[in-house]
């Protein structure tokens, strides 16, 4: 068992490792969440009524995709069955015809609509379907007209409600459909999209909308509706106008405080520093000059000098690798040693600095308590405030992005090795001097100890017992 | 912009300050407010330049607001603010000791005046920078931001231990913790590895979509924009509401002459050295209630031994340095009458250019050459040349290759030292032998 102060010290040290990992998982996890949930398919709720003619004049703004050849043929064999279905109607009822006829605008695009089981929406050839076969839709049209509008209007109330959420008053030429059916706006039926000038995409999706609608007026209606997903058709995506509209009254608002900021105002400056050194010159309280939050702020700025300096440290004597000291030039010796000289005073003045702050800080705080009080997570006292405007950090390759953050990752974890590796060496290595004649528990500290400071953990001495054989 | 242009912004700033009538000051004011997000009104600051006491809990909760933002920077586990007056009194005041505000007045016990209020908040506008430093806390992130320093990931912060008092453990159980966070990087370099790729995807998919031309792709929350409409009328709430504060920044920076000569007056107006009256006492809040001590003087035990171990192995390296170079000297003069590579002109260039890239390197410690900033992370297929304020990633890549290698040599040395303190030991040990791991050269 290791003693009381070096165990707290050790699992204080080890918890905080611990617990900034953790951190950072949780973060990273939550962040692959997101991205998750954006790749997967879109939910695409289905607008309720069938597009009237429309399909003409919309030109979707994205290119169009040819129907897959399977659906060719699909549609081929859908027409020929719808033809002879209405061959068989037409002998029945001839008074249906005028009902087609009224509802004939409505065809073209449910033809369309209707062949594209399932495929992307095309702006190809509604025109090919259409002398193919109004008639024969107008079966299957009246059939929808009579429908109940139970479920569409159920549907559309769905949709109204999604509609509310998004203010868009451009594009909003309601579409015409037939007296049964309830009116809808046309943008917006699909409010999971933008709305804007690919409203069109929309409206395509919504078209194969309700052609399934009477083949599964049962099922859900979110079920077979379009699929959208980011890695085909995110391209397409535009952000809603009035997103755009904000975000640019932002950037340029942005960029005129940092305008304003670079053209600094003497004036200004010189009546906040007069009013600063006024107010210093009023200060009555004892104290030190220099305040706690300075200190940290120094005591960081001290760390990270040594760190730099020990950096250029390692790359000065590594400077030629094992090459003899022969082979370097007279140059590259004087500049090694000047290098290592000036160094040295840059650690001395640190030094020197460092003992002033602590002197300072022990005024502040009075003599060090020997207990810590409760509250063992600090309050930052306020580091520098950063700058809105962000720059750009630009790569070029998924590789380059990878390689960054894990060089960002690695650096982290080094300095967190190196501070613990530090810590185990002040509290472990003492213990290790004191005691010679070893027991088997001994023994096994020993062992442990080397293992984890020689090793990092990862392999393991093998200690045996040379007794005397008697 | 030529340089007329730049004069004449410089005319056109100063009339419009030299129009700054009467009416001026209460517009600064206001737009002061704005830009803070919704403070006290131009009333509230007269009041207070008159020590009024109707201006004193809205002063108050003004400071407490202010204090508490810019502390919550970078706090690791975020606390609930205190509620009542009471606390929230206490946290200004001892913010403001921790910062170095000496103003006897400012920590009477039980009241304090409206206008020594006044006069606080006038010295956190100037010491913290505070329209800008306010804006940039509150900045609406569009993007997804990195960090390019490394400093703050992983950050350490101490942990209250949950232990009960001083009990100690085993050797293993130590190991076996270890042992965990090995385990931990792992599993962090493999999720930062996924989050990549899944970012790369949605910047690839969304090419061409931002308004943009130079960032060219959608961000995380700039698509999620999209697939959740419903949660947009929040960001769109709050960048609304940044507009209006930015705006209202701006008009601030116009007229804020007129405050400062305002709060000269305010400043000769408030009774300076007055004696502390009995009845009122100087309450100075205690410094230790909200900072653990042991964390500030640890972190400075930790930068101190750090320093000393640096100077020793200074020392030692400057010695060799010095022995190998007398030597060559030596062996060269004996030889010849005069130095043949080395003339003073060129030992004082050398003295010149080791000089500065020392002081490159101590003011890299004061401010990074790169700002610690969030960077917005762009995807770039085409081999562009960089405009100002981009940052290709290359470059980062090579700085962070050096911070790598230089700590890998540092840890492994380390472990040398260690190896040659536990082989003394394993010398002295009588009756063991002890075989050491078989190395797996890295």
């Amino acid at each position: 068992m290791l003693p009381a102060s070096c165990s707290h010290r050790l699992l204080t040290e080890l918890q905080g490792a611990l617990g900034a990992c953790q951190r950072k998982e949780k973060e990273l996890e939550q962040s692959i969440a997101r991205c998750r949930v954006l790749l997967q398919p879109w939910e695409v709720p289905h607008p309720p009524s069938p597009e009237p003619a429309r399909s003409p004049e919309t030109e979707p703004a994205f290119t169009a995709h040819e129907p897959a050849p399977k659906d060719v043929k699909e549609l081929e064999l859908l027409t020929q069955a719808l033809e002879k279905a209405l061959r068989v109607r037409k002998g029945i009822s001839p008074a249906q015809s005028e009902q087609s006829a009224s509802s004939g605008k409505t065809a073209p695009p449910l033809v369309t609509a209707q062949t594209d089981l399932g495929a992307r929406p095309r702006t190809s050839n509604p025109k090919a379907c259409v002398p193919a076969k109004p008639p024969t839709t107008s079966q299957r049209a009246s059939s929808r007209l009579k429908k109940p509008a139970r479920a569409s209007c159920h549907r559309e109330k769905a949709s109204r409600n999604a509609l509310t959420h998004s203010k868009q008053s451009d594009n909003s030429a309601p579409i015409k459909g037939p007296d049964q059916l309830c009116p809808l706006p046309s943008q917006g039926q699909v409010p999971g999209l933008p709305t804007s000038t690919s409203v069109s995409v929309l409206r395509e999706a919504g078209a194969t909308g309700p052609s399934h609608g009477p083949e599964e007026e049962k099922t859900q209606t979110g079920l077979t509706s379009e699929t959208f997903t980011l890695k085909e058709k995110g391209t397409q995506l535009q952000l809603p106008p009035f997103y755009k509209k904000i975000a640019s009254r932002n950037s340029r608002l942005w960029a005129q405080v940092q305008h304003s900021q670079s053209s600094a105002d003497t004036d200004v400056a010189a009546a906040k520093a007069r009013f600063l050194e006024r107010m210093k010159v009023t200060f009555d309280l004892p104290g030190p000059a220099v305040s706690l939050a300075e200190i940290q702020e120094e005591v960081n700025r001290l760390d990270q000098a040594c760190h730099l300096l020990t950096q250029h440290l390692e790359e000065t004597l590594d400077m030629n690798g094992e090459a003899a000291t022969a082979s370097l030039s007279w140059e590259q010796e004087y500049h090694r040693l000047v290098t290592l000289e000036g160094l040295q005073t840059a650690v001395e003045q640190h030094l020197l600095r460092l003992q002033e702050l602590q002197e300072a800080e022990e005024q502040w705080l009075g003599p060090r308590p020997v207990e810590s009080s409760p509250w063992g997570s600090a309050l930052c006292l306020g580091g520098e405030g950063s700058s809105g405007s962000t720059g750009h950090l630009v790569y070029s390759s998924v590789q380059e992005l990878q390689t960054v953050m894990a060089l960002k990752l690695q650096v982290a974890m080094l300095k967190q090795q190196i501070h613990l590796e530090k810590v185990l060496m002040e509290e472990l290595l003492p213990l290790v001097k004191s005691e010679s004649p070893a027991g088997p528990a001994q023994l096994a500290l020993y062992r442990a100890i080397h293992s984890q400071l020689c090793e990092a953990g990862e392999c393991f001495s093998i200690l045996v017992r040379d007794e005397p054989s008697v | 912009m030529g340089r007329q242009d730049r004069r004449q912004d410089r005319r056109q700033d100063r009339r419009q300050r030299e129009e700054l009538g009467p009416r001026a000051l209460p517009k600064a004011i206001s737009a002061l407010s704005r830009a803070l997000g919704g403070g006290p009104s131009p009333e509230t600051f007269r009041q207070a330049k008159f020590d009024l006491p109707e201006a004193v809990s809205e002063l108050w909760s003004l400071l407490f607001s202010l204090l508490w933002l810019i502390h919550q920077e970078g706090v690791v586990t975020p606390r609930e603010p205190p509620d009542a007056l009471e606390g929230q009194i206490r946290f200004v005041k001892w913010a403001l000791r921790c910062h170095g505000y000496g103003r006897r007045h400012f920590y009477q016990f039980p009241e304090v005046g409206s206008c020594e209020l006044l006069l606080a908040f006038s010295w956190l506008l100037v010491y913290f920078n505070l329209p800008e430093r306010f804006l940039c806390l509150n900045c609406v992130h569009q993007g997804d931001n990195v960090r390019i320093c490394s400093c703050k990931e992983l950050a350490r912060y101490p942990v209250p231990l949950t232990l009960g008092p001083k009990r100690s453990v085993d050797i293993h159980y130590i190991q076996w913790l270890l042992g965990r966070l090995r385990f931990q990087w792992r599993s962090l370099y493999a999720s930062q590895q996924e989050q990549c790729t899944l970012l790369n995807k949605i910047h690839l998919y969304t090419r061409g979509c931002h308004p943009e031309r130079s960032i060219g792709h959608l961000s995380v929350p700039e698509t999620e924009l999209l697939r959740f409409p419903e949660s947009s009328k929040q960001l769109l709430q709050q960048l609304e509401s940044e507009n209006s504060c930015l705006e209202a920044f701006l008009e601030w920076k116009h007229m804020e002459l007129a405050y400062w000569q305002w709060m000269d007056t305010v400043l000769d107006a408030s009774p300076v050295g007055v004696p502390n009256t009995g009845k009122q006492d100087v309450f100075l809040p205690e410094i230790l209630e909200y900072r653990s001590p042991k964390y500030i003087t640890g972190e400075m035990d930790r930068v101190r031994k750090n320093l000393e171990a640096l100077r020793q192995r200074l020392q030692e390296a400057v010695n060799q340095q010095r022995a190998a170079w007398h030597a060559k000297v030596s062996s060269c003069s004996q030889r010849l009458t005069r130095l043949p590579e080395l003339s003073s002109a060129m030992m004082k260039e050398i003295q010149e250019t080791v000089g500065c890239e020392l002081v490159a390197l101590e003011q890299d410690c004061g401010v990074k050459s790169w700002s610690h900033g969030l960077q917005r992370l762009v995807f770039r297929e085409a081999e562009e040349s960089g405009s100002s304020g981009t940052y290709p990633v290359t470059k980062v890549i090579q700085v962070l290759r050096r911070e790598e290698a230089s700590l890998k040599k540092t840890f492994r040395r380390l472990q040398e030292e260690c190896k040659q303190e536990l082989a003394i030991l394993a010398h002295g040990l009588e009756g063991v032998i002890w075989i050491l791991p078989p190395y797996l050269r890295r």
